[in-house]
């Protein structure tokens, strides 16, 4: 139930913030304008939202579950985004080869993997085998290490 | 005539041609399983090399390429919840699932089989039906297009069933994200909060890969431990992994339907294979006696996506051979190799240069065949991927998802994107919303937009534009008829909550 309502508050905001943007932009073209459709949509989404939020509250029979694996398992989501926006982040600085090493050590982590020599074994062939792949058969290059020139 | 078709085959069963549909198969294949290498992209690389072989060889390789790839997308949606391609993204629903309970390989079959059926079938329309499919495609202006995508988002209703509001606003979702980035009629900006790099709107690649592939792991992260599907070596003569009477029973109608379908939808240009597969995967839902079995695992489901998806790898070459006209970038970039060999698609092809059209026609039904058997010997090997501990399978798949982004992209803020999207796909899987409306929603919502805006300048403004014209009409009424379908299915199923908690109380 908690969940539901912060996702209705998340989505009536972020309507908000769009029809007070879309409201904003200057309208274009004939009969149906630039920003007619897009509005519509914000406009639309926003009743939902406050719907689904009306239900939520009326429905306080309904309780909030516990995720499966308690706390610590939402601890683990969350590393395992900030891993991989800090990967994100590293590529162009780092380059493929080594980000992506760092990263999959990181996330094997993550998922609880603790056998070292199959992390780093996998940390070594995976990002290789997929630059390989990626550079030499398919002709397109991945991103290099802008911190090693 | 029977020299043409006979000269046809012999040059179709030549064992170079033989050898560069193989290749071109396995290329598709494997290229359409990776996420983010797309078949276009496959193809446009694989163009040049054509130039230097025959024409009907040539083309031979960027069919067998365009057909893999086609089917590729569904063998990493079936086993790891990762589709290769968007149109894949339908398959995944149930095919995952499927795996999860231990039956990948039902489901990689009949993805395999479903493909194939509606892949011949595609052949042979293309072969006997390519100019009255023509003349229907043609009829298909920006008024049908609306009402074809109006129906196609009422089946988001059919998706929804037990939830109709998250489902619904899943959908809007899909459709507001789509009008992000640059007008496509006007050119003007809209919805891009001074961010450069949202003027071409979010990347659909960033959407589904985030949606499925980066949802799931965080889904995996939290029940770190889970063992791998399966511990010793996969074989698919076990009895789990078989497709019994039953499924074919549920199969059989839905690929019979999906079919024609799909190949009347890639025979219209710009709709394409993604739409084909969510519109025939809701379709076979709606007239499903069971639609709750559907999302858990139901082979129907797969049968229907799989069909719909490769009914359409025929059918886009009829706008281009009849009339000259590329109805996606995969017939247009194949455009240059009919043009570098010096055949100009359009009705004097067929006059002009008959023997090259038959031995076309042969070189599509022996690719089909010969992509089952390719199909049929890597299933094996495709199915051994559930013995792969997710404890190194998932951190892979992370680090493939943003190579696949890049590669796609080449835009580190679309891999940023693809991460917000799967945190996005997480907390709608925790929260109980459904994630293919998203997805439809996101695919249906240009052809809508543009449909609309379109028609209203060629009616002046005018709503009857859409009840005039007959193909238009008829998909509003069949949109009308699924939400009433909906909407009395889910009256039905509120009284009938509301008597058995009577009953217990």
């Amino acid at each position: 139930m908690v969940r539901d309502a912060w996702v209705a508050l998340a989505v009536a905001a972020a309507s908000t913030v769009s029809l007070w943007d879309l409201w904003r932009t200057p309208a274009t073209g004939a009969f149906v304008k630039t920003t007619t459709f897009p509005m519509a949509l914000a406009a639309l989404m926003l009743v939902l939202a406050l719907v689904l939020l009306g239900a939520t509250l009326r429905d306080r029979a309904r309780r909030a579950r516990p995720a499966p694996g308690g706390s610590g398992a939402t601890v683990r989501v969350m590393l395992l985004v900030a891993f991989t926006a800090l990967y994100i982040g590293a590529l162009p600085w780092l380059g493929y080869l080594v980000s992506s090493a760092v990263y999959f050590g990181a996330a094997s982590l993550a998922f609880g993997n603790r056998d070292a020599l199959s992390i780093v074994i996998a940390m070594i062939v995976v990002p290789l085998a997929l630059m390989l792949f990626f550079e030499k058969y398919m002709i397109v290059l991945l991103p290099s290490a802008g911190l090693f020139g | 005539m029977i020299d043409l078709v006979l000269g046809a085959f012999a040059e179709v069963l030549s064992a170079q041609t033989l050898g560069l549909i193989a290749i071109g198969l396995v290329v598709g294949i494997v290229i359409g399983a990776i996420p983010g290498l797309n078949v276009p992209l496959a193809v446009a690389i694989a163009l040049p090399i054509t130039f230097k072989l025959s024409p009907i060889g040539g083309l031979a390789m960027l069919v067998g390429i365009y057909k893999g790839g086609t089917y590729g997308g569904s063998i990493s949606a079936v086993l790891i919840n990762v589709p290769g391609t968007p149109a894949a993204a339908a398959t995944a629903l149930d095919g995952a699932p499927l795996t999860r309970q231990g039956k990948a390989g039902k489901a990689l079959r009949m993805s395999l089989y479903a493909s194939i059926i509606a892949e011949i079938l595609s052949d042979i329309a293309l072969i006997l039906f390519a100019v009255p499919i023509a003349f229907v495609a043609l009829k298909v202006g920006p008024p049908e297009t609306f009402s074809i995508g109006l129906f196609a988002l009422a089946l988001i209703g059919v998706l929804s069933e037990g939830n109709m509001l998250k489902g619904l606003m899943a959908g809007v979702l899909g459709l507001f994200l789509s009008t992000f980035g640059v007008d496509p009629l006007t050119g003007d900006f809209r919805l891009t909060f001074g961010v450069y790099e949202l003027s071409g709107g979010w990347s659909f690649i960033a959407l589904v890969i985030g949606v499925f592939a980066v949802a799931e792991a965080l889904i995996q992260v939290e029940r770190r431990g889970v063992k791998p599907i399966s511990t010793g070596k996969v074989r698919l003569s076990e009895p789990q992994h078989r497709l019994d009477r039953e499924d074919w029973r549920r199969a059989l109608p839905a690929i019979a339907r999906s079919a024609p379908i799909g190949v009347l939808i890639g025979a219209i240009p710009g709709l394409g294979a993604a739409v084909s597969a969510y519109l025939n995967y809701g379709l076979t839902r709606n007239l499903s006696k069971h639609p709750e079995r559907f999302g858990q695992g139901a082979i129907e489901g797969v049968a229907a996506a799989e069909a719909g998806n490769n009914a359409v790898t025929a059918s886009t070459f009829v706008p281009l051979l009849t009339l000259g006209v590329p109805g996606d970038v995969i017939t247009a970039i194949m455009l240059g190799a009919f043009i570098v060999h010096g055949l100009v698609p359009g009705p004097a092809l067929f006059e002009k240069e008959s023997a090259f059209v038959a031995a076309f026609f042969v070189m599509m039904i022996v690719t089909t065949l010969l992509h089952l058997v390719i199909g049929r010997i890597g299933l094996p090997l495709f199915v051994q991927t559930t013995r792969v501990s997710n404890k190194l399978l998932f951190p892979a798949i992370m680090v493939l998802s943003v190579t696949g982004v890049f590669v796609a992209t080449n835009s580190f803020f679309d891999i940023f994107a693809m991460l917000g999207f799967g945190v996005l796909g997480y907390v709608m899987v925790k929260s109980g919303f459904p994630v293919a409306p998203l997805l439809i929603g996101f695919i249906l919502g240009p052809l809508i937009e543009v449909g609309l805006r379109q028609s209203m300048i060629m009616s002046r403004g005018g709503l009857d534009i859409f009840f005039t014209r007959p193909i238009s009409a008829v998909f509003l009424a069949l949109a009308a008829l699924t939400v009433l379908t909906v909407a009395w299915r889910e009256r039905r199923a509120a009284r009938r909550s509301r008597a058995s908690d009577g009953d217990s109380g």
